[in-house]
């Protein structure tokens, strides 16, 4: 994450990454409270970190996380429509494989009782306590798998709320965006409330997370009509990624900063 | 205070400067566009009185539809108050930006040199 906070710096040309995590790792969303985090039990004992982007924490297990970053010129007015762009691509992926995924269409549905504000000398607040987990909430364009029933282990049917397998959040800098996003692969005994959407597949046709990344990006960038290649980061970027990993994504007094 | 009478940042907060016991006081918000294209505003997080800002530079951020925004000061100088109360209803932000919503209150050191008028400021916003 320290990479992608560094191409948001100095981004003069669309960057696509995609990754896995060597170590299951909970990530917060940047206005989330790392108390929150002691409250989920499944997660404790994982590394802890904390996003530049915003929404729900993300267990980082079974799943593909994407970065999509994009530099002002070519960022429209509603960034979130970039959340759409994404999404639909997956959504198109899904339904050749048989998985009928769609977005999310209105405003928040799950949320818990209202938190009363804190404030400090500085101040922050949470208007609406929401699901911890990212993927227990529900925002617009959030994609969220229908399924007729659930191939493997035993689950609660979800026939209210769907499951969802893919959820994104940005961080803006001057005009440039950087876009995160989570698919779902599998369920993790680390959030077990979760499934991806392999726990719906039968086992032929199991999706290669890194595999649909790849297909994905591919199709993405055609829908703009960009040609993509595959770089390596310049002295400069490293630089910068290694300063932020530092004063940021290892640092505790940034993964702990509310 | 009317949108006509402030001036903006090209990153959409407003100002406006008064003399006040010999000082400029400048008092900052973010524009009714902003709100607006910012959409459902749900965190906000603001600094603290007696911290300083720097024209051009963040002052605070706000997060709506899981997207964190940086919020860019118009001026330099000592902040004398801060709205605290509006992180707990922030609908006012969209109720009314440029009366009810103020952000900070600022004894002004200098102003941002990139500054528009109104008429600049919409013109910039419906090129959007």
């Amino acid at each position: 994450m320290a990479v992608d906070q560094a191409l948001l710096d100095l981004v003069t040309q669309p960057v696509v990454r995609l990754y896995r995590w060597e170590t299951p790792t909970l990530s917060l969303g940047y206005f989330q409270a790392t108390v929150d985090s002691e409250q989920h039990l499944e997660s404790r004992g994982c590394p802890v970190l904390r996003r530049s982007t915003g929404g729900g924490a993300i267990m980082h297990d079974f799943e593909l996380t994407y970065s999509l970053i994009l530099p002002a010129e070519l960022v429209q007015s509603k960034t979130s429509e970039l959340y759409d762009r994404v999404h639909r691509t997956v959504a198109a992926m899904l339904a050749e494989v048989g998985l009928t995924a769609l977005l999310h269409p209105s405003r928040p549905t799950v949320q818990e009782p209202i938190e009363h504000g804190r404030s400090s000398n500085s101040s922050a607040v949470s208007v609406q306590r929401e699901p911890f987990l990212c993927f227990q909430r529900r925002a617009v364009g959030d994609l969220i798998l229908w399924p007729n029933a659930p191939t493997s282990g035993t689950h609660s049917a979800d026939t209210v709320l769907g499951h969802k397998i893919l959820g994104s959040a940005q961080r803006k800098r001057d005009g440039a965006v950087l876009q995160h996003g989570s698919i779902l692969f599998q369920q993790s005994p680390r959030a077990p409330q979760l499934l991806g959407i392999n726990d719906f597949l039968p086992t032929a046709r199991r999706c290669d997370a890194m595999d649909f990344g790849l297909e994905l990006i591919e199709r993405f960038m055609s829908q703009f009509g960009w040609v993509w290649e595959s770089s390596c980061l310049t002295d400069q970027e490293t630089n910068v990624a290694q300063d932020y990993e530092q004063t940021r994504f290892s640092s505790p007094a940034w993964n702990a900063l509310r | 205070m009317k949108a006509e009478d402030l001036k903006y940042l090209e990153s959409h907060e407003w100002v406006s400067v008064v003399e006040h016991g010999g000082q400029q006081v400048a008092t900052i918000g973010i524009s009714a566009f902003a709100v607006e294209q910012l959409g459902d505003i749900v965190h906000m997080e603001l600094p603290g009185v007696g911290d300083s800002v720097t024209a051009g530079e963040e002052f605070g951020e706000v997060e709506s539809v899981k997207a964190v925004s940086s919020m860019y000061s118009p001026v330099t100088g000592e902040i004398l108050e801060v709205h605290s109360a509006i992180v707990d209803d922030l609908s006012v932000l969209s109720d009314d930006p440029y009366q009810k919503g103020w952000l900070l209150k600022v004894k002004v050191d200098s102003l941002s040199k990139s500054l528009l008028d109104f008429a600049t400021y919409k013109q910039q916003c419906e090129s959007h």
